[in-house]
Parts: C-alpha cells; sequence; structure tokens
C-alpha cells in the first residue's frame, strides 16, 4: 500500500514542519514514511510533526519509522531503507536522551496510542490533541 | 473455521488485516478483541514476509477458528526458520535512543494474545499458533 502523505509548515517560534499521513501504516511503506522524513530533514526541517489523525493502524514496522524519524531529528545517522531491514537495526543511537524535542505526534487515534503505550514510546514521544499548542510547544 | 492462502507479499498485509477483522466480526469477537487479533496475525505475517521470505513473497496459509472458548490463529509459511528465542524482549522503559531500532514484533503478538507458540520443520513448514480467551460482543 503505497503511502497517502500531505506535507506542510506551520511557523511557531520555529519553522515545524506537518506530516499528515493518512491510512495505515505498516510494513508495506513504513519505509516511504522514512524516505519523505529524509527528504524534508534534507531541505532544511528540524522540527516535525506527524499528524496521526487520519491513521487507524499501525504496526511495529511503523514503529521502526517513529523511532527512525526521532533519530533523524536529532541528528542520528539513519540506514538508508534500501540497505534492508537489518540496517534499519543498526543506527547510532547515543545523543539526545528522553523526551524528543524535536519530533511531535498529532493525534494519535486511541487504537495508535494503544500500541504506542504498549511499547513504551508514549513517554518520549509527545503526543498533542491542538494542532496549535503542538506547533506551539517546539 | 476462515481460512486464507496466499503468495503473501507486504502489499498484502491490508488484505489480510481485513481477512482477519472480517473473520473475528463473524466469530462475535468485540471490537478489542478483533483489533488484537489483527495486530498480533499482522505482526506474524510481516515476521514471514519480511524474515522468512525475505520480501521475495511466498505462501502464506492462515486460520482462525474458536476452540472451546478461545480463539485460534494457525500461521504457515516455508521460509527461513528463525529461533524466537533468540529474540531479546524489548525495554519498554528504555528512552527511544537507548533502543535498537525496531524489534517489538514479536513483543506486540505476546501481548495481544495468551499464546504464542512456534513450530519448525524441514518437511512442513513453519508453523505459528496463538490463541487468546474469547471475548464476544455484548
Amino acid at each position: 500500500m503505497a503511502i497517502d502523505l500531505t506535507i506542510s509548515t506551520a511557523q511557531g517560534r520555529v519553522p515545524v514542519t506537518v506530516l499528515h499521513l493518512h491510512g495505515d501504516l505498516d510494513a508495506s511503506n513504513y519505509e516511504e514514511l522514512i524516505t519523505e522524513a529524509r527528504a524534508a530533514y534534507d531541505g532544511g526541517a528540524r522540527d516535525l510533526l506527524l499528524d496521526l489523525s487520519d491513521v487507524r493502524y499501525v504496526s511495529s514496522s511503523g514503529l521502526v519509522a517513529l523511532q527512525s524519524i526521532a533519530a533523524l531529528l536529532r541528528g542520528d545517522r539513519v540506514a538508508d531503507t534500501s540497505e534492508g531491514w537489518g540496517a534499519l537495526h543498526a543506527v547510532d543511537r547515543d545523543r539526545e536522551v528522553g523526551l524528543q524535542q524535536h519530533f511531535k505526534l498529532l493525534k494519535p487515534q486511541p487504537r495508535v496510542q494503544k500500541v504506542l503505550t504498549t511499547v513504551g514510546f508514549e513517554r518520549f514521544l509527545q503526543a498533542f490533541d491542538d494542532f496549535d499548542a503542538a506547533v506551539a510547544s517546539f | 473455521m476462515a481460512e486464507l492462502s496466499l503468495w503473501a507479499e507486504s502489499s498484502d498485509l491490508v488484505d489480510i488485516r481485513c481477512f482477519v477483522e472480517e473473520a473475528g466480526r463473524d466469530l462475535g469477537l468485540d471490537d478489542s478483541s478483533v483489533y488484537a487479533l489483527q495486530l498480533a496475525v499482522d505482526e506474524a505475517c510481516t515476521n514471514v514476509i519480511m524474515h522468512a521470505y525475505e520480501g521475495r513473497g511466498g505462501r502464506l496459509d492462515l486460520y482462525i477458528d474458536v476452540v472451546d472458548d478461545r480463539i485460534k490463529v494457525v500461521i504457515r509459511d516455508w521460509g527461513r526458520a528463525f529461533d524466537p528465542s533468540t529474540i531479546p524482549a524489548p525495554d519498554v522503559d528504555a528512552p527511544l535512543e537507548q533502543r535498537p531500532i525496531g524489534g517489538v514484533g514479536l513483543f506486540l503478538m505476546r501481548q495481544m494474545m495468551d499464546r504464542v507458540d512456534f513450530q519448525f520443520s524441514e518437511t512442513d513448514g513453519n508453523t505459528l499458533t496463538m490463541s487468546k480467551r474469547l471475548h464476544r460482543r455484548e
């Protein structure tokens, strides 16, 4: 399933790039999300908000994308997805510790939130229900 | 019993989830149980597609049934076997930057289901059996 994504920007204290994801996030498209985030980063984006309001399903592959994007925004090296599944498990991961400052989530739906909570991501990836509050938090 | 047999690739995951949802509804499962079943089956099938068949596609058989007061799922493939005991449990309390990327698929399966058992045979292929106590709709 190809990823369905739109990108916008919002101005808070800093410019915030917003990725609006539509549909499910699974093993068929998580690499595309990483690629899109990498392209935004390469284009200068340093603060990224992922809008999950229209996402009803996230699998562990989707969680790989979230981890990889968080690492990207921390300035860590993120393996190129063309290097394969295994390469994603070997990125640098020794910089910013704790709550992620440059990558946040908007409106994860209850089922998606349950997955985030089950794997303990909710303590490190801030999620907002209000768009303006999310933008202002960066 | 609901049965599905297909040449599985990652693009089939959305159809597999739809199949599981329909089977769960037909069996009278409540919403929470349907979602847990979807997530567990999706993770299992992702492992088959990405690891057992290394992304090249291969035959996957899926059976969903109710046995006594439990929902039972059987997934068979003929790809590369793996030893689940070599997959470490993720530290869900660790900050993201201190975790390896990925590796939570098996964990999610075990969180969503009551029992997860693997059998590997050179002649009969790989068989994953998962079960969970039945929670029917009110």
